[in-house]
């Protein structure tokens, strides 16, 4: 399970990339700052592993892989979206305040 | 990988120029002009109140630029790939139809090559066997099995299995067998090789059928496999005992399917083909030389209906190859093991018929209650039937004349002919063609089989 783990962060992590050149991660959203691109990598290898591990207890381990992929995919890109969407109105809520 | 390249190489300065007031300005304008379009621009909570009225289009400039026409290539390249790794994974877990396809996939190489591929060997479960004997009606029944060694997941909540006879001889040890259900353990089927020693000693014989009955039930009752979920594989001469345990009352509902690859259909019609050193394909004769081993089966399954000094003369005859007997030994036999030495020796083809008419009515009994043909009626399992036109040890009509039994009869089953089979093991040195076209037939089989129990 080690090396299926690493696996899965690495594919994490060539999402993360893949979602960067996409101009769909955080520093694409305005937000992680300079280490935006950081986050991205960081959310997809976490994610890809938290999914890699769920479709391994719930499906059986052949399935752990394709899990990490969309479930990897998904945070890469929806993550960044909401985080991006949630700073948004917390700003907007700001000066009526 | 190209898109993953060529984003990243194109990417460097939009990384940061959002962190850059002049160049954040100047990307975004830029993008909503070359493309039209950009998810940047969707951020005005983002910007400063300045930014909108600074524009600095220099869309030719840009437009102008191979970088950035590379990069928005990239781009799209990265979403592309995205899209279409999202769908492969989201379709081959969400969906049960996916999983079969998954699963399918995975274990086809383990089917039509010798080892394992590596994919499956690292994505798969680890494999746990287990040797134990059970009783039956024809003696101890040695049972193999090999499961995921992971505990049973929640979805579907049980497993399924599969009990494989893998014909006569002691195959237990054969690496393609032995591939073949290490690789269903890793997609996660629990898989029994089953053998007596009936079928260990080369013969056949009609009471082995509760052998197999009896490893259908063990596997029934095995932890986290569901009892509606196991299915039965004959190869060969093991497709018999298949459909006789099958037919069987107690059976009747529970057998999930039956496949039988490279198997007869009736014994009686084998043995004239035998005799006949032919086959009859579409109404045209067309010759066909058995292999030693299914001679050597006949011969000892026919002769313990005969007395013993018949009986060794008649096995003896067809132990190491085929050594004929001498005109003197020949005397010696009564007329109906005379005919059913002239049919495995295949000296008097012309009169296969007649000879296989004038087999005892021991022998008729033997032949008929060891034929699937006789029970076909009371089989109600889907039936899976596999065979390759080039097969030497049961010529492939048999399984076209099992295909046409079914068809009158209205039974679910499928047939599929091969030719990238020797019997039941994958021949060496294949082309890619072959295997494209085979593999795609075998693997509609193995989804089939699989899609009851997603």
């Amino acid at each position: 399970m080690l090396q299926l783990s690493l696996f899965w962060i690495l594919l994490g992590i060539i999402f993360g990339l893949l979602a960067q050149g996409a101009r769909l991660g955080f520093s694409a959203r305005g937000v992680g700052g300079m280490n935006g691109w950081l986050a991205t990598l960081a959310t997809g290898a976490l994610l890809s592993l938290a999914g890699g591990w769920i479709g391994t207890r719930l499906l059986g381990r052949l399935f752990g892989t394709p899990t990490a992929l969309w479930v990897g995919i998904l945070g890469v890109v929806v993550a960044p979206w909401l985080w991006a969407r949630f700073r948004r109105s917390r700003d907007a809520a700001a000066p009526a305040e | 990988m190209l898109a993953l390249l060529a984003s990243v190489l194109c990417y460097s300065r939009a990384v940061y120029a959002p962190y850059n007031p002049q160049k954040k300005h100047e990307t975004r304008h830029n993008h909503d002009i070359v493309r039209g379009w950009s998810v940047m621009s969707r951020e005005p909570a983002l910007e400063s109140p300045g930014d909108a009225q600074t524009p600095k289009p220099r869309h030719n400039a840009v437009s102008s630029s191979p970088r950035k026409r590379l990069g928005t290539v990239g781009r799209w390249l990265a979403r592309v790939v995205l899209v279409i790794a999202f769908l492969l994974g989201a379709v081959t877990t969400l969906i049960p139809q996916g999983r079969g396809a998954l699963r399918a996939a995975m274990l086809l190489p383990a089917l039509v090559s010798a080892s394992q591929p590596t994919i499956l060997t690292f994505n798969g479960d680890d494999v746990r066997h287990t040797s134990l004997t059970v009783p039956s009606q024809s003696g101890p029944v040695y049972l193999d099995v090999f499961e995921p060694a992971a505990p049973t997941p929640p979805i579907p909540g049980a497993r399924e299995g599969v009990v494989i006879i893998p014909g006569v001889d002691d195959n237990r040890q054969d690496q393609q067998l032995i591939n073949l259900v290490e690789g269903m353990a890793r997609v996660g089927i629990v898989a029994m090789l089953m053998t007596t020693d009936t079928l260990i000693g080369c013969a056949l014989l009609p009471k082995d059928a509760d052998a197999v009955s009896q490893a259908v039930l063990r596997l029934q009752s095995w932890p986290g496999v569901g009892a509606n979920r196991v299915g039965i594989v004959g190869f060969s001469a093991g497709g018999a005992l298949a459909s006789l345990a099958a037919a069987e009352p107690q059976m009747q509902g529970h057998i999930a399917f039956l496949t039988f690859f490279g198997g007869f259909f009736n014994a009686e019609s084998l043995l004239q083909d035998v005799g006949r050193r032919a086959l009859v394909v579409d109404g045209k004769t067309q010759p066909w030389n058995p292999d030693p081993i299914p001679l050597r089966v006949l011969a000892n399954t026919i002769s313990t209906t005969l007395p013993t000094q018949e009986a060794n003369l008649l096995t003896g005859s067809c132990s190491e190859g085929f050594s004929p007997l001498s005109d003197d030994q020949v005397a010696q036999l009564t007329p109906s093991t005379q005919a059913a030495y002239h049919l495995l020796a295949g000296d008097q083809p012309d009169q296969a018929a007649a000879n296989v008419a004038a087999l005892s009515p021991e022998m008729h009994t033997l032949l008929a209650a060891l034929s699937p043909s006789s029970v076909v009626q009371d089989i109600n399992a889907p039936i899976y039937l596999l065979h390759d036109r080039s097969d030497i040890f049961v010529p492939f009509t048999e399984s076209r004349d099992f295909n046409a039994a079914l068809d009158r009869l209205g039974k679910p089953h499928q047939f599929v002919e091969f030719s990238i089979f020797q019997h039941v093991e994958v021949k060496s040195g294949l082309g890619l063609g072959p295997l494209l076209g085979d593999g795609l037939r075998l693997y509609r089989v193995v989804y089939s089989l699989l899609e009851p129990s997603i």
